[in-house]
């Protein structure tokens, strides 16, 4: 037996145990750096007049030599951040005349230190002429533009219909509509941002330590701001970064912001953000509202779909988006068996934060309205919640979507069965003893893994040259190496955000070298100057599994087969004889053997052993790119890799007279193929639920009309603690993937994805409910349900 | 955030403490925990240019004299509990979590007199008093008079000691708060079977915590008090929860305590 | 009466970990900025604003969230971080790792501290998941959804209990 597949104790983990870990906030990479503390807008709209000096006593020390402010006149030599949906309006790095939202940088204040570049910040009173704020996305679809330049605030429309060549008759059908808007919320990683920067005017070239965690396809934006070319931008990613989720990308404006302060001052630069900049200032998921149409027959089976989406982007689209509206787009039926599909899409700008990658990027907002509606046609057909999902579900794969996704692999009415089961579907008992009313819920969902940036083509202008560049980037690439003396490096072009990647990436090399995984070092820690990498790598879209697993087998293959060439010179054999296992390699005829790692060393110090002349020691690199991934035409997208399923149930008590709510149970089934690590495997599935269940019950980013955000601390966003976990059963079945190395898919959204939908689910049958309520599930949102006051957003 | 730059003095007693009150006026703070006021200090929501720490002076353990507790200004949360108060110990759980009961002080949460804390709440309903020290010596403030603001504590005073009832032997009470990202509200309540009496108190309105004492001692008219007392009253409206849902579950929850307290005074009394 | 002027330095004298140390310390340096200013990696920072836990130490015994403590109040003191809890934490340590406890880890150091305090204090007793959960409930982890931290505790409180009973 192999290793993967099996769940060896993580190599991250002593350190982090015995307090020794490092993260990028525990080293100084460049001595003599001066702090940066930005001073940001405290109003959402407005047009900035100046920005007065305070008063800040001066250190008694009279140390602080460095303080500086740093203002958008000094850094007139960066370019706002471009985007592929408008060139009339870009996000700048610092605001320039007008501020549109609520902590929007306005300059940098620096400092010797730290706490004497806050109090430079803090001093700085900025002059702004406040104007009204749209801090609503219905008020921004009808409402004046939030940007002088633009006639309206819809910055994307777009209309996709797929029409099967036979459409069902309609004289039967069913129309079924669910309209639901879900709010805004943020991924919260522990760990905060840290850009140290430096700039070398001899060479012209930015140095950047930052732990960033990708997609790398910004690298060159991030340049462009600086008005560099990429290759003079180089960036050192940290070996360990604290948590991502997917806002860590939202930093990239800021590394190209402190890298222009570090010019304008001469001097390295380092900014460290603050808890109030990360909730406030990052990003945040987007807020959406879709509504989503179904046609049914009266025997349940779904013909038709349509799904409307509109996107609050916040103040500007900072480019990934509108990717959040694409990355599901090929696979927006769901798990749902349905050809007949329209989908009309639209992003707004509103005075709010600019929207970004959060776990599940793009698909809790579908998920929630598709499943509701679902839900609601069930009602309406008096129909079981689970049966019309069982009705409806792909049966036979592959399956192509309308939208262009093949479905891969699966038996998804078994995984339905298997949740039901664990949840006691068809057992279940609404009676409580008390005056609590207890409910369950299910649902389903298809999750995506490694993106397809074809979703560019769909989201441009189609009369736009950006249309017409075919795009369909999303492998991998993996390296590994054997030194002198036979230890293996393996690098990856993903930095690790705590999945284990050293961990696993060790098992998959393993495999294919015959060796012990301890034998492995994995290196996490990017260097754009030195490291192989895409524009496609990073620490997102669930692209580990399937894109970096399977590139760190195809390189650890290359380097096995030159192995076994050196092997069988040695024991006087043919390589095709020879077996790498255990950390030998053994002629299979005669029973020889050599240590495997060991002929990798010698290969440094004596070259007559190499394959052939063109060889050398070994140090192979590998890209997975499976060709079923294409540049999308007629608006059909194979969004991604691979398509893993849930289904997800719960079993909650709501009490009426307080809106208190109460998870029993919850349980979640997956089929994401081969498991690599299953301690793992469990691990994100209950991680990405604690995110899924935190949006669900009140980890909102609201704001008031004035575009003021209420949540500027965690005192006032409240993460979901240990006490607030329901009991959780995890089960998973196994359909591999033919489009992977190790038929895995992705895992790690789904629960996030998910637990908004299921928790609507529940509550909707606890309360008994005509539609599937919206989150955020607080007690007083719950209590308003169950009492029937307040409107239904 | 980082807080703003201040001034950092440790006086070697209470009277040193007294004396830079008076010498600095609201421009200082007092600190003993800090755990409401440095995260404050540190998102620049509160500005203090002097903070008087009072934490380490030689404060006494908490001790029990007659049917009272003392718990002095330098007492963690964490030291108050399981010292003979039953409804500070049913409160004390819901106050923050563990490191910050570790840190905080109960005099200092109730110095610090936030609508919606838990200690107040306990405070009222258990009766007793604080006793603060100023430039013309000490003096007590009652409890009730105390939470609700009736008598306030001066910039130049320090509280030293807070004074709360114990109830009788054969007492129930009972605790209880719902919370979203903050609390919505909570109630508490004791029944006491050897004194005849009993007392309810509830959390959520703009003006403090609420108490009322059952006519004739009778606990099942607490809830009907309740109601009557609250009838003009505003419940605070917030982000966590508009006023209509907190007076709801204020009043919920005043019925669960109530039906909790009697439920345990019987068994003690058993 | 000791005075810090707003922008002075004074020296706090700590025994961090079992060694003495002294600090320099502003009037408003935090107690963790002050640790990590010698051990980086002992107590990281999540919020800086006592919300978060994973700064978490034990200052003269009991757990406290160091962002919210000012180093100049902490004269003296005895301040244990994960990094110094020795070798009676070391079952606690493998549960952890045995149980995949964490996975970016940032916040281990706060869970750590918090979960040898809990142990500490059990006498014996093997907790039930609630009260281990309320035990960390102090601490926020974005990772794990909690689970295979309360594991790891919970197999640590049977195997000691095993051991002394």
């Amino acid at each position: 037996m192999g290793w993967v597949g099996r769940s060896p104790t993580r190599s991250e983990d002593r350190a982090l145990v015995d307090g020794l870990a490092r993260f990028a906030g525990d080293v100084e990479p460049i001595g003599g750096a001066l702090h940066a503390a930005i001073v940001r807008s405290p109003v959402a709209r407005g047009r900035l007049v100046a920005l007065h000096p305070g008063g800040v006593e001066s250190d008694t020390r009279g140390k602080d030599r460095g303080a500086a402010l740093v203002t958008a006149a000094d850094i007139d030599f960066t370019r706002p951040v471009p985007n592929i949906l408008t060139d009339r309006v870009s996000m700048p790095l610092l605001a320039i005349d007008r501020v549109s939202y609520v902590g929007e940088p306005l300059a940098v204040a620096l400092a010797d230190t730290r706490d004497a570049a806050m109090d430079l910040a803090c001093s700085i009173e900025p002059e702004i002429e406040t104007g009204p704020a749209c801090a609503g996305l219905d008020f921004a679809v009808l409402g004046p533009p939030i940007h002088d330049v633009l006639d309206s605030n819809v910055v994307h429309e777009r209309t996709f219909r797929y029409t099967p060549d036979a459409a069902p008759g309609d004289a039967d059908q069913l129309s079924i509509a669910h309209d639901a808007v879900m709010p805004r919320s943020t991924a919260l990683p522990l760990e905060r941002v840290d850009i140290t920067a430096d700039f070398d005017p001899g060479s012209g070239r930015y140095t950047v330590w930052a732990n960033y965690g990708g997609p790398m396809a910004l690298h060159a934006v991030m340049a462009s701001c600086l008005g560099v070319a990429p290759a003079d931008l180089r960036l050192h990613i940290s070996e360990r970064i604290g948590g991502n989720f997917g806002i860590k990308q939202a930093m990239y404006p800021m590394i190209a912001l402190v890298a222009a302060a570090a010019r304008v001052v001469g001097r390295p630069v380092r900014w460290r953000e603050t808890r109030a900049e990360s909730l406030t200032a990052a990003s945040a998921a987007s807020e959406r509202r879709t509504i989503v149409t179904g046609g049914f027959g009266r025997d349940g089976k779904l013909h038709s779909l349509a799904v409307e989406q509109t996107e609050n982007l916040g103040a500007y689209v900072r480019t990934p988006e509108p990717a959040g509206l694409y990355r599901m787009h090929g696979a927006i039926t769901g798990p749902y068996d349905v050809q007949d599909l329209v989908v009309a899409n639209r992003a707004v700008l509103t005075n709010q934060v600019p929207s970004g990658l959060n776990r599940g990027f793009g698909a809790p907002q579908l998920f929630l309205s598709l499943e509701s509606m679902i839900d609601r046609a069930a009602r309406e057909l008096e129909l079981d919640r689970a049966e019309i999902r069982r009705r409806n579900v792909v049966g036979a794969f592959p399956h192509r979507c309308p939208g262009g996704a093949e479905l891969d692999s699966g038996d998804y009415v078994a995984v339905i069965d298997r949740a039901c089961e664990l949840i006691g579907w068809s057992s279940f008992d609404r009676a409580t003893s008390g005056t609590r009313r207890r409910g369950i819920g299910l649902a389903c969902s298809v999750e995506t893994s490694g993106n397809n940036l074809g979703y560019m083509n769909l989201a441009a202008d189609p009369d736009s040259p950006a249309a017409r560049v075919p795009r369909s980037g999303a492998g991998a690439v993996a390296a590994i190496a054997i030194d002198p003396v036979g230890s293996v490096t393996v690098h990856l072009d993903a930095p690790d955000c705590g999945q284990g990647y050293r961990t696993i990436a060790a098992q998959v090399a393993a495999d294919e070298l015959g060796v012990d995984p301890e034998a492995i070092r994995v290196e996490t820690a990017l260097d754009t100057a030195s490291d192989g990498w895409l524009l496609t790598s990073g620490n997102y879209a669930n692209r580990f599994s399937t894109a970096v697993a399977s590139a760190v087998a195809e390189a650890s293959r290359k380097a096995a087969e030159k192995l076994r060439h050196v092997a069988a010179a040695r024991l006087g054999t043919t390589p095709d004889l020879i077996d790498l296992v255990e950390g030998q390699a053994i002629d299979r005829t005669s029973g020889a053997s050599t240590p495997v790692l060991r002929l990798g060393g010698q290969l440094h110090w004596d070259l007559a052993q190499r394959p052939t002349a063109l060889d050398g020691p070994i140090r192979e690199s590998a890209y997975y790119a499976p060709g079923h991934l294409r540049s999308p035409e007629a608006g059909a997208l194979q969004t991604s890799f691979t398509y893993s399923f849930q289904c997800d149930a719960a079993i909650v008590q709501v009490d009426p007279a307080t809106g208190e709510l109460a998870i029993e149970s919850y349980v979640s089934v997956h089929d994401a193929g081969t498991v690599l690590h299953p301690a793992s495997f469990v691990g994100q599935v209950h991680g990405g639920l604690a995110h899924g269940l935190g949006a669900a019950l009140g980890e909102e980013i609201a704001y008031d009309e004035d575009g003021r955000p209420s949540a500027t601390s965690l005192h006032s966003y409240a993460p979901l603690r240990a006490t607030r976990m329901p009991p959780v059963v995890v089960d998973h079945l196994e359909s591999p993937s033919p489009h992977t190395v190790h038929g895995a898919k992705g895992i790690g959204d789904g629960c996030a994805v998910l637990a908004p939908a299921v928790l609507a689910s529940a509550i909707g049958d606890a309360l008994e409910l005509a539609r599937n309520p919206t989150p955020p599930f607080t007690p007083a949102r719950v209590w308003e349900l169950a009492v029937g006051l307040g409107s239904d957003r | 955030m980082i807080a703003a730059p201040f001034e950092y003095v440790r006086p070697d007693s209470v009277d040193d403490a007294v004396a830079l009150l008076a010498e600095h006026g609201n421009r200082a703070r007092l600190l003993a925990g800090g755990q409401s006021l440095v995260p404050e200090l540190i998102a620049r929501s509160t500005e203090a240019s002097v903070l008087v720490d009072i934490g380490s002076l030689p404060w006494a353990s908490p001790s029990i004299r007659g049917a009272t507790l003392t718990i002095e200004a330098g007492t963690t949360q964490a030291d108050a509990a399981g010292q003979g108060c039953r409804i500070l110990d049913a409160a004390l759980p819901w106050v923050g979590h563990a490191q910050t009961r570790n840190r905080g002080t109960v005099v200092g949460s109730l110095a610090q007199r936030d609508p919606l804390a838990e200690i107040p709440l306990a405070f009222v309903l258990a009766g007793g008093h604080v006793r603060v020290v100023g430039p013309e010596g000490t003096r007590a403030i009652d409890a009730s008079r105390f939470v609700s603001g009736a008598e306030v504590v001066r910039d130049d005073e320090l509280i030293i000691e807070s004074v709360w009832n114990l109830g009788g032997s054969q007492c129930g009470v009972a605790f209880d708060e719902v919370a979203g990202v903050g609390t919505v509200a909570a109630a508490a309540a004791i029944v006491d079977w050897s004194t005849m009496t009993a007392a309810l108190a509830v959390s959520g309105a703009t003006t403090g915590p609420i108490r009322v004492d059952a006519p004739d001692g009778d606990p099942d008219r607490l809830i009907t008090a309740l109601e009557a007392e609250t009838a003009t009253v505003e419940f605070i409206a917030d982000a966590t929860s508009p006023s209509l849902h907190r007076r709801a579950v204020a009043l919920h929850l005043a019925e669960r305590v109530v039906a909790l307290a009697q439920q345990r005074a019987e068994e003690g009394a058993q | 009466m000791k005075r810090v002027g707003p922008h002075e330095a004074s020296p706090v004298h700590l025994v961090l970990d079992g060694t003495p140390v002294v600090l320099e310390a502003s009037s408003r340096q935090s107690l963790a900025e002050a640790i990590r200013s010698v051990k980086p990696t002992a107590v990281h920072l999540g919020c800086e604003e006592g919300a978060c836990g994973s700064c978490t130490v034990m200052v003269d015994g009991p757990t406290v969230r160091s962002c919210t403590v000012l180093a100049v109040q902490c004269e003296s003191a005895a301040v244990t971080t994960a990094a110094g809890l020795g070798d009676r934490a070391e079952d606690l340590r493998l549960a952890l790792m045995e149980h995949f406890a964490f996975q970016c880890g940032f916040c281990a150091s706060g869970f750590v501290v918090v979960a040898a305090e809990f142990l500490g204090g059990l006498e014996g007793e093997i907790p039930d998941e609630a009260a281990i959960r309320e035990a960390i409930a102090g601490c926020v982890c974005r990772c794990t959804g909690y689970a295979s931290i309360v594991a790891a505790i919970r197999t640590v409180a049977a195997e000691r209990a095993g051991e002394t009973g």
